[in-house]
Parts: structure tokens; sequence; C-alpha cells
């Protein structure tokens, strides 16, 4: 990779991006109901595709809400599975995004691996961008990330005055960097040293304190999960929009003359979650039940990965009915780094 | 391409009834299916669905070994799907299964010491695998002594088998909460058989399992007789959904049961405290 970073002019933009649509199944954030929305779009709708805003959810699709895992006759002697194998890419992740696939990477692409993530994590190219304007909710340096991508991009896309940057992250990314690269120009030192002002910018934004020893999350009591959840409505929204959360559950669908193995996300944070035989519930208060999504994300995820599985976006303090506020929970426990 | 989540068939070779509601299923797989006592399937009822069992049998049986009791929920007021319609299932027929999964019974740590068994209900499927295994290799081990308690004398399960187990060296104990018209035997919770059988146990394991107040006053009972921590093994029961650490159901603490457990000694468990 002799020229890792291009230019793409503004008003070369849509061209690039139709001829993309054209080679390969193209998601990208459109409006829709008012807010954006990651849609498959067509050279007809490209021009639609929006670059200022944050999608709620990316996880979907490496790990779609509802999905056939397989199918099979009711004999078991007959299996059938489903894999996504088509060439595509997404358009419009941001650095907290790619953070969330490397979370889910771990559990997935562990042994025994997950074709089904596996083949979705092969088969896509992910293109990101910078967050030239941080949202409200955000607090990525809260936990030491930056919030423009760094690492974890196929193509990285990085807004500044007159176009944006692209930048190949992996040879993966190769044939997308192609079609950029007809449309492109080449990026000057002048052009990387905009993207350099554009990120420090926005991360001066971010103006939190780096937080660290948040495992610690594990020694609070019962009282102080009883508070944290009273504003809680069980709604499940958090674990929605988190780009982190993998819970799922598997069930049984039956179609013509055959049977369905789908696989849906489960909330940890509902009552049946952990319910076995007979309806003893092992997590029968919702405080304990939020206490454990807590503690999974900061110290169960902590301690088998080292890292923690929350990416600092903020949608589930955007997302929630309670107005429940995780920084606030963050701040209480962790501890100042400088 | 291959998926993680596939079952593989096995017939159902045999159907016996071991109580009212408890049956056992005698299974042949379709391929080679090794495992190790204490691990467990994850069983399909065709167009039903899929839930996670022990296994009953001993590795060193040719046949596999599912022993299954039908549950009744009554939060839903209704009875567990996959448990009931199994119950329905005749030999001949087909389930699928996908595993082994997790973890082992002590054997090996067990080899030249005094193991006490400790079960409650159809929580005695699992140790069974376990005595079992002990058995074949008799003279490996010290005493071998099981305490086993069911509610009533008809849900005692594994009741043809407790003269053979006796037979091949195991002291075997037995009792019900509440007896019946003709009942001989004890009568008392589980925990009771500590006061009637003398145990003078100097290198001892004990292992667990059952319902989750039977698996907490049998803990609280060995370490008041003064078993330790590390010398005490529960076999715990959650949601394992995939059964592969993947699914995040069945977690207790920073252990998943599928895949650190099921069977944990009771020093790995004993400061979560969600462990039951």
């Amino acid at each position: 990779m002799e020229q890792k970073r291009i230019f793409l002019p503004k008003e070369k933009t849509l061209e690039a991006l139709k001829k993309l649509s054209k080679q390969l199944l193209f998601f990208a954030p459109v409006r829709k109901w008012g807010k954006p929305i990651l849609e498959p779009l067509d050279v007809q709708k490209v021009n639609q595709v929006v670059f200022d805003e944050r999608l709620s959810s990316v996880r979907h699709l490496f790990l779609p809400t509802v999905e056939t895992l397989f199918k099979y006759s009711s004999d078991l002697s007959r299996f059938e599975l489903q894999i996504f194998d088509k060439s595509a890419a997404v358009l419009g992740l941001r650095a907290c995004d790619l953070r969330g696939l490397q979370a889910l990477d771990r559990i997935f692409l562990d042994e025994p691996v997950d074709e089904h993530y596996k083949m979705r994590r092969e088969k896509v190219i992910l293109i990101s961008l910078d967050c030239v304007e941080p949202w409200e909710t955000c607090f990525c340096t809260m936990l030491g990330y930056k919030p423009y991508p760094v690492n974890g991009f196929d193509i990285n896309l990085s807004p500044i005055e007159g176009g944006m940057i692209v930048e190949l992250g992996s040879p993966k990314g190769l044939p997308v960097f192609e079609i950029f690269s007809e449309f492109a120009t080449e990026a000057t030192p002048e052009m990387l040293e905009r993207r350099e002002e554009v990120r420090k910018r926005a991360e001066r934004k971010l103006d939190y304190p780096r937080l660290r020893g948040l495992e610690r999350v594990e020694k609070l009591g019962e009282d102080k999960w009883k508070e944290f959840s009273i504003p809680c409505v069980e709604c499940g929204a958090c674990l929605n929009v988190c780009p982190t959360c993998y819970c799922f559950s598997l069930t049984e669908k039956k179609a013509e003359a055959e049977f369905v193995r789908m696989r849906f996300w489960e909330p940890c944070i509902l009552e049946r979650y952990q319910k076995v035989a007979a309806g003893v519930n092992p997590r029968p208060e919702l405080h304990s039940r939020l206490a454990n999504r807590m503690l999974h994300k900061f110290a169960y995820y902590f301690r088998r990965y080292g890292t923690y599985a929350c990416t600092g976006c903020g949608r589930c303090i955007e997302a929630c009915l309670g107005k429940i506020d995780i920084r606030e929970l963050l701040l209480a426990v962790g501890e100042r780094a400088s | 391409m291959m998926s993680c989540y596939l079952p593989q068939r096995a017939e159902i070779l045999e159907v016996i009834d071991e109580t009212p509601n408890i049956k056992t299923f005698v299974l042949k797989p379709e391929r080679k299916f090794e495992f190790k006592p204490g691990q467990f399937v994850e069983l399909t009822v065709a167009g039903v669905g899929e839930a996670p069992f022990a296994i009953a049998s001993s590795p060193f049986q040719e046949q596999l070994e599912i022993t299954i009791m039908r549950t009744f929920d009554p939060s839903l007021g209704r009875y567990g799907q996959v448990t009931s319609a199994i119950h329905q299932m005749k030999e001949g027929q087909v389930v699928g299964i996908r595993g082994p999964y997790g973890n082992s019974y002590p054997v090996e740590a067990s080899i030249g010491k005094d193991v006490l068994i400790v079960g409650g209900g159809i929580g005695l499927s699992t140790l069974r695998s376990f005595l079992l295994t002990l058995l074949q290799d008799r003279k490996k081990y010290g005493r071998i002594v099981l305490f086993y308690g069911a509610r009533t004398p008809a849900d005692l399960a594994f009741r043809r088998e407790y003269e053979s187990w006796k037979q091949r060296g195991a002291e075997v104990h037995i009792t019900v909460d509440v007896g019946t018209a003709g009942w001989t035997g004890n009568v008392g919770v589980v925990t009771t058989l500590f006061d009637r059988v003398k145990l003078d146990f100097k290198r001892e394991i004990a292992v667990v399992c059952g319902p989750p107040i039977m698996i907490r006053f049998t803990v609280e009972k060995l370490l008041q007789v003064g078993y330790r921590p590390e010398n005490i093994y529960v076999s715990l029961e959650r949601k394992m959904r995939c059964g592969i650490g993947k699914c995040a159901h069945c977690n207790i603490g920073h252990y998943y049961v599928c895949k650190d457990g099921p069977i944990f000694s009771y020093q790995q468990v004993k400061d979560i405290p969600e462990w039951w």
C-alpha cells in the first residue's frame, strides 16, 4: 500500500458512492422517520446518504436482531445453513462502533467460532467516519478513546473543508479504496494538517477526566444498585443501541414442511432472562439484573479480556426513558488517571 | 461450511420410566460421541426447541443416557415445552444433540480419596454419571458414599439401580421428605443423613447436585462437619442457551456455567453472592 491517504473532493463524493453502490451491496445512513437509519442503497438512493449524523446501531448488521441460523427437516436428517455470503460495504461507523465490533469479535470469533458472525465480518467492508462534532452524550475520552478511528477500519473518512480524507486501513478495504481513488486527488500535507486540527477540536469538546479502575464497580453494594435502578422501566432500549451488547437466545419456528432455528437479541435486564426449569429465577429483582449488566461490561469482561465492554458512545444515555446516565456511575467509581 | 449451533441426530433406543415425571432416554447418536462425567448436551426436539440436559450415563457405557424431568413453571402456568415434548416421545423417534459441553467431575482428584455424593431429586441424573465412572474403577478410590433425597418414595429416580450400585461397592443412603404407605426407609431432607451415617473421612471429596435450596443447605452442612471449600464441588444449573460461552445467559459473576462449569468447587463461587 504505497498511498494510504487520498483526498475526495465534495463534488466527487456522490459519483464515488454511485460507483460503489453498483459494485457491491452498500449500506449507509439515510434519514427516515426523523432518524439516521442504516439501509441498503442502490445507485438512485446514494444521494440521500447523511455524513453528519450518528447511527443508533451498526451491530445489527453483524448480529441481526432476529436471524435464521439454519433450517432443518422434521426428522433432523437435513440441515440447511443460512450464512451471509455477499460482498458488502457499510458506511457510517464511528470509532465507537469499530470498538464495539472488536468487543463482539472477542466473543464470536473465539473458539468455537460463530460462522454466522464471522462470515459477515469477513464479507462486509467497514467504512468509518471521524466524529467532527461529538454528540452531547458522547464520553469516549473518559475511557481513554479518541473520537476518530485509530484502528479496526477498512476505510476511514475524515471530513475536512471541501471534502474528505480517505484512508485505507486494511487490505480488505482495497477494492473500495480503488473506487475512491478514481475520483480523488493526492492528500497534501496541508490537508492532513487540517485533519489533525479538526480531530483535536473534537477531542477538546469531550472534556472528561480519563478514568481507570472501573472494574471496581464490582465493589458497589446492593443499596447502590437499588438506587441506580429506580428510574429504570425495563424497556431494554439501552441494550438495543449498545454497540457491545450481544446477549442472545435461540428459538424455533415452524415453516412449511420444515423447522427453523433462529437467534434473537435477548436483553439481560428482562425478568425472564435467567429463568431456569420450573420457573426458578436466579435474578428475580431488577436491580440485580441491572447490576449484572454493568458488572458484565466493566468487571467480568475486563477480567476476561483486559478491556471494558463499553465504548463510551453514550447511546444508552440518549435512549434511556428514565434518564439514567452511566457517566455519573463511572465518575463515582473510577479513579482519575491524569 | 459448519455452524457451532448445528445438532447431530440421535435415535431414541429406549424410554425408561423412572418416576411419574422423570424418564430416561437411551440415545444412539449418529456420530461418535465422547464425553466426560458431568458434561451436558443441548437437546433439540424438532419444532419445539432446544434445552440443556445433563448426561446421566458414564463414558464407559455404549449408549448415551439422558434423564429428564418434566417441569412445571408456576409463573407461566404451564409445563416446560421441551421437557413436555420429549416425554411424549417413543423409541425409534429422533432428537438432536449438540455437545458435550462444560467441564467434568473431579475424577482424577478423587483417586485415593473417600468420595461423598449428595443428590436431590433430578440432580442425581448428572451425579449418576460420576458415580458409575468411579464404580468402573472401584479400587482406585476410598469409600464411595451416596446420599440421595427425593420428595416422596415415588419420586426416587434410578430406584432400579440402587442394589447394583451397592453390589459394586457404593454405600447408598436414601431418604424422602415425606414417607408414604409402605415406606420403611429414612424420612427427612437429605442433610439429615449426615446425622444417621457415620463419616470419618480424612481426605474427602464431596460432590453435590440438586435443587438450589438443597445445594445451599448441603454445602452449609458439609462446611459444618469439616469439609474444606476446595473439596466441595457443586454442579450448578443456569439457562445455558448456547452452551459455548457466547450468549451470556448462564453467568454467575464472571463465570459462565456452560464453559467454566457446570461443576465448580465451592471455593470458586463462595464469594459470588448470586451463586445460589
